[in-house]
This record gives structure tokens, C-alpha cells and sequence, in this order.
């Protein structure tokens, strides 16, 4: 009844934006930086790639747009948190709300509401890229200095401080690749399959993406594999109410099933969830 | 739309229009407030969620007249509702659709269940049923009106899973991922667009869309205030007086077979001429005859 194949594409499709957010999510939490604000990023990355993919004809530049405008919004997060010691979370939702503002506006302004083009990005390979950079960034956390370095500053600061370690620019370094990462989730989301940019099409993944951080223990690879299960969650409902399943289950109540795994699997988890120590404190 | 409608009225009654979109559901009784206090003849609560906002906010404001699009009005003489028959523009695209499909599967993609997508989904299926019995409907919900990719994922998962051919869609811009999807299938396939005119969003895959004239309901409550003859109570406007109706399908006419684009003019005269009540919720679709064709 439901053919598998076209359910784990489904799932990777579903998965790829979140995967890379989530990623975001992991690189600036394991330095210490809440960051909800992976929302605003992915949106801000999702809107500038599809404008800058639209008007230049090439979607590579808007993959490269959609990465800087992420990391933009990740600097950001950096200034306000680190220079201005705002509380972290209220930095993240600001920013959200901001971002959310900001690009329904340009949007209504400059281009009538919605934005479409022809110039995709190939999904399989937005994916694949998706896999590698899990990767890439579990071998760097485990197995580099540099990884050892950013673990410290999110465990113990005053330690790594004192151990040499530019604890500051190390945070912004971090905070900056989140951004840059979670705007590729973006364009991953709007310039893959989509090729349009609507107001607020994130829907809420940036927070899906930071719940798959904690869900998945800060890890890269847990993060991954707890955004692959959300992911798959959603391709399961839909195919579910294709094969008829709606008529007897309200859709809501399928649409809702993702999240009641996530709000189970959380409960379940909770006692064991450990966060980096010094994980959105104000003194560094 | 209805902005639409506004800028209509700006021009031809020469109106001074505001417009402020609420943010948060908590928002809705202070704009309406805040509009009221500002001196506006006519204030538009667009949406059946404004609905309570509107109840409360009408009664302090006797002198300001106030139009809910989609929603109950309160029972006061300042207050007017608009209504649409969603379902007999849904039953016309459905009987469209019956008679188009080639697979006998049709698609319908709604945003989130409530009685107005509803609407919809049951017009459009006694309508499918209408031209062509033998033929279903796959049902899907996104689960919001602002989520493309699970719009184009659901379609095609429609489209693969249960080979759909052609999809409806009352999803807002989750249905921009419904028309993609259905574009990127290509030949074969097409997707029905909904309240505005989206023929021309994947010129000869939208089959039709389904238009809402909310515009023209503005116009009019905005026409009525300037006059004096504004009347409280509700409106409801359907097939009659084009409150909705098919778009003119401008790239799709000449693919659909004449004999069924007859049968589609056939039926929207039954309809107005009260032979055929389209269904509004799965109780009417269930005792739902199709007329004898």
C-alpha cells in the first residue's frame, strides 16, 4: 500500500533542512550559545536564496547567498549574546521575530508577495551534502583540537580560558558557522525541490531542529538521526493519509503524530539528557 | 483580496484605506479597536478567526460599521457578515476534474480540517462524483496554510502513492508546493488552484482554480457604507452574483474535451436554479444524489 522507496526519499527531502539546521544547532550549542534563533537564520537563508537565485539566474549564487545571509544573522546572535550579554534565548526569539518581519517585507515590497524560480538546486545533491556535513562536523567535534577547543569553551570557560583558549572569538567563530549552516537548511528548503519563497515558510523548523539537538544529546550524529526520525515521522503521516487512513484517524491527529513521538521520546530521554555545562551562561 | 477590494474602493469612491495584519490571535481586538477609535466608516475583520475579536470589539462602537469575511457577525445593526458558497465553486471544479481524469483518482490537498475547508473538500467530491462515479478522491491535510514543502510532498505522495492525476488544493500557500509538485510531473497532471486566479502560477498544468471574490464582497460593504444603504445581517454569495466561480482557464481550455466544458455550464445552471445543493459537511456529502445526467 505504501511504497517504501518513495517514503524514505520523502524523508530525506523532509530531512535535509532540518538536518542542516540542526547541525547549526549542535556547533553553537556545544560552544555554549542557545540558539533558538536557528529559525530566523534558516528563513533568513531561505529568502535570500531564492531572491538572489531568482534575479541572478544561478542557484549556486543563491546557495552562496542563502550561506552568508545565514551566517550574517549567526554574527548577529554572536554580538548581541557575547558583546552585549543578551540573555540567549531572548536574542534567538528576537531575532526570529525580526527576520520573520524583515523578509515578509521585502518580500510584499520588491517582489509582490512571493517569490518563484526555475533555478534549482538539485535535491540529491543538497541532501548528500547534508550527510557530509554531518560527518564532517562529528570528526571535527571528536577528533580535532579545534573540536576539543569548542567543547571546553561550552563546558568549562573560565578553564579553557585560563588553558589559552580565545574563548570570545571562538563563540563568534561558532555562532557565525550555526547561521551559515541552518541558511543552507533554508536553501535546502526553498531552492531544492521548491524553487519559491513564501512568508514564513519555515514553519516552526528551526524549533523542530533545536528539539533534534537536545532530543539527539548535542551530538552530531544523535542530532542527525533525531531529525531523520521527525523527518520520517512527517513522510509517514502523509503517506498514511494517502492510503486512506484519514477517513477513519482525523489528519489531525496524524499531523500531530510527529511531534507526540518527539514530546514521548523527550519525556523518555529526559532524566539522561545532558547539556554542555556552561550551556547559555551569561559570564564567560 | 481584499486588499484588492480596498484599493478598488480607493479609486472609485475615493476612500481612505488603512490596512493592519494581526500578528497573534491576541492582537485582534486592539486593531479592531484601534481602527475603530481612528475614525473609519468601515472596518474589516477578514477571517472566521476574528470572529469573538468582533463580538467584543462591535458593541463599544455603534457609529463605526464593521464586515467579517468568512465569520458569524454579531446580531447588531453596525455589523455585516460575507460568506461565500465554497462548496458550489468546489462542486463545479470537482465535476471538471471527474470528467477530465484519465487514472479515475483525484486529489484533494486541504490546509488544516475545520468546517470551512470543508467546504471544500465535499463540494469537490460530490462534483467528482457527479461526472463520474466510478472515480475517487484521495484526502489529504497539510496541517497549515503556510508550509510548501509539505504541500508538494503530500502531492506527491497523492500522485505517486495513489496515482492521482489531477489535485485540488484549499491550502493558502502550502498549495504553491501542490501546483510545483504537479508542474514537475508534468504532462498528465494537473493541480486546481484556489480563491485567486493561479492559472498563470504553472501556465497549463492549473486545470482551473477555484475563485473567491473576496474583493468584490469589500467592494460592495465599502459601496453600501458610502451610499447610506449599508444592511446588517449576512450575506452569502455563491455561484450568483460570481461571489465564486472558475477562472476563465485560459491556458487549459483548449485541452479539456467541449462536451465536458458544456456539462460544466449545465451544471452551474442547475445550481443556481436550486436543483443541485452542493454539500457542506461528510452528513450532506453523504446523502448527497448525484443529479441524473
Amino acid at each position: 500500500m505504501i511504497d517504501l522507496s518513495d517514503l524514505v526519499s520523502a524523508a530525506f527531502r523532509f530531512w535535509t533542512p532540518l538536518g542542516f539546521a540542526a547541525m547549526g544547532g549542535v556547533v553553537s550549542e556545544r560552544a555554549g550559545v542557545v540558539n533558538i534563533g536557528l529559525e530566523a537564520m534558516m528563513l533568513g537563508g531561505a529568502f535570500a536564496g531564492v531572491a538572489v537565485a531568482s534575479t541572478s539566474g544561478n542557484a549556486y549564487l543563491g546557495l552562496a547567498a542563502g550561506t552568508a545571509t545565514g551566517a550574517l544573522i549567526g554574527f548577529l546572535h554572536a554580538v548581541l549574546t557575547q558583546a552585549l550579554r543578551v540573555p540567549h534565548i531572548l536574542s534567538g526569539v528576537g531575532l526570529n521575530l525580526g527576520i520573520l518581519g524583515l523578509t515578509t517585507y521585502l518580500l510584499r515590497v520588491y517582489f509582490g508577495g512571493a517569490l518563484d524560480t526555475e533555478n534549482k538546486l538539485p535535491g540529491l545533491f543538497v541532501t548528500l551534502l547534508g550527510i557530509v556535513t554531518v560527518l564532517t562536523l562529528f570528526f571535527i567535534l571528536a577528533r580535532t583540537p579545534l573540536g576539543l577547543r569548542l567543547r571546553a569553551v561550552g563546558e568549562n570557560p573560565a578553564a579553557a580560558r585560563s588553558a589559552g583558549v580565545n574563548v570570545t572569538r571562538l563563540r563568534y567563530s561558532a555562532v557565525t558557522l550555526s547561521g551559515a549552516l541552518a541558511g543552507i537548511g533554508g536553501v535546502a528548503l526553498a531552492l531544492a525541490a521548491l524553487g519559491s519563497f513564501r512568508e514564513n515558510m519555515t514553519g516552526g523548523r528551526g524549533y523542530i531542529a533545536l528539539a533534534a539537538v537536545i532530543f539527539g544529546r548535542w551530538h552530531p550524529l544523535g542530532a542527525a538521526a533525531a531529525a531523520f526520525f521527525f523527518a520520517l515521522g512527517d513522510a509517514l503521516q502523509q503517506s498514511l493519509q494517502t492510503a486512506g487512513l484519514a477517513e477513519r484517524i482525523p489528519p489531525d491527529f496524524l499531523t500531530l503524530l510527529p511531534y507526540l513521538l518527539t514530546l514521548i521520546a523527550l519525556a523518555g530521554l529526559s532524566g539522561k539528557a545532558s547539556a554542555p555545562a556552561a550551556l547559555g551562561n551569561q559570564e564567560a | 483580496m481584499a486588499y484588492e477590494g480596498l484599493q478598488q474602493a480607493e479609486k472609485q469612491l475615493g476612500a481612505e484605506i488603512k490596512v493592519q495584519e494581526s500578528k497573534a490571535a491576541g492582537d485582534y481586538v486592539q486593531n479592531l479597536t484601534r481602527f475603530a477609535q481612528a475614525g473609519y466608516g468601515v472596518v474589516f475583520a477578514v477571517g472566521f478567526k476574528m470572529q469573538d475579536a468582533l463580538k467584543e470589539v462591535a458593541p463599544r462602537f455603534p457609529d463605526v460599521k464593521f464586515a467579517i469575511i468568512d465569520g458569524d457577525a454579531p446580531d447588531l445593526p453596525n455589523c455585516v457578515s460575507y460568506k461565500f458558497r465554497e462548496e458550489q465553486g468546489s462542486f463545479l471544479a470537482g465535476a471538471l476534474a471527474g470528467a477530465v481524469t484519465k487514472t479515475n483518482t483525484l486529489g484533494f490537498i486541504g490546509g488544516e480540517e475545520m468546517p470551512l475547508i470543508k467546504k471544500f473538500e465535499v463540494g469537490y467530491k460530490a462534483g467528482v462524483q457527479t461526472t463520474n462515479p466510478k472515480a475517487k478522491v484521495v484526502v489529504g491535510y497539510v496541517g497549515a496554510f503556510n508550509d510548501a514543502q509539505k504541500g508538494q510532498e503530500l502531492a506527491l505522495s497523492q500522485m505517486n502513492g495513489a496515482k492521482a492525476d489531477i489535485l485540488y488544493h484549499a491550502a493558502g500557500e502550502s498549495g504553491v508546493g501542490v501546483i510545483k509538485a504537479v508542474q514537475a510531473k508534468g504532462e498528465g497532471y494537473y493541480a486546481i488552484g484556489v480563491d485567486k486566479d493561479q492559472d498563470a502560477e504553472a501556465p497549463g498544468r492549473v486545470l482551473t482554480s477555484m475563485v473567491k471574490r473576496v474583493d468584490v464582497a469589500v467592494f460592495q460593504v465599502c459601496q453600501s457604507v458610502s451610499t447610506d444603504a449599508f444592511k446588517p445581517g449576512t450575506v452569502t454569495v455563491g455561484l450568483d452574483e460570481d461571489g465564486v466561480g472558475l477562472s476563465e482557464m485560459k491556458y487549459t481550455k483548449d485541452k479539456v474535451p467541449a462536451e465536458a466544458l458544456a456539462k460544466i455550464e449545465a451544471l452551474k445552471k442547475q445550481i443556481l436554479e436550486g436543483k443541485i445543493t452542493p454539500p457542506t459537511t461528510d452528513e450532506e456529502l453523504a446523502a448527497f444524489k448525484a443529479p441524473a445526467a
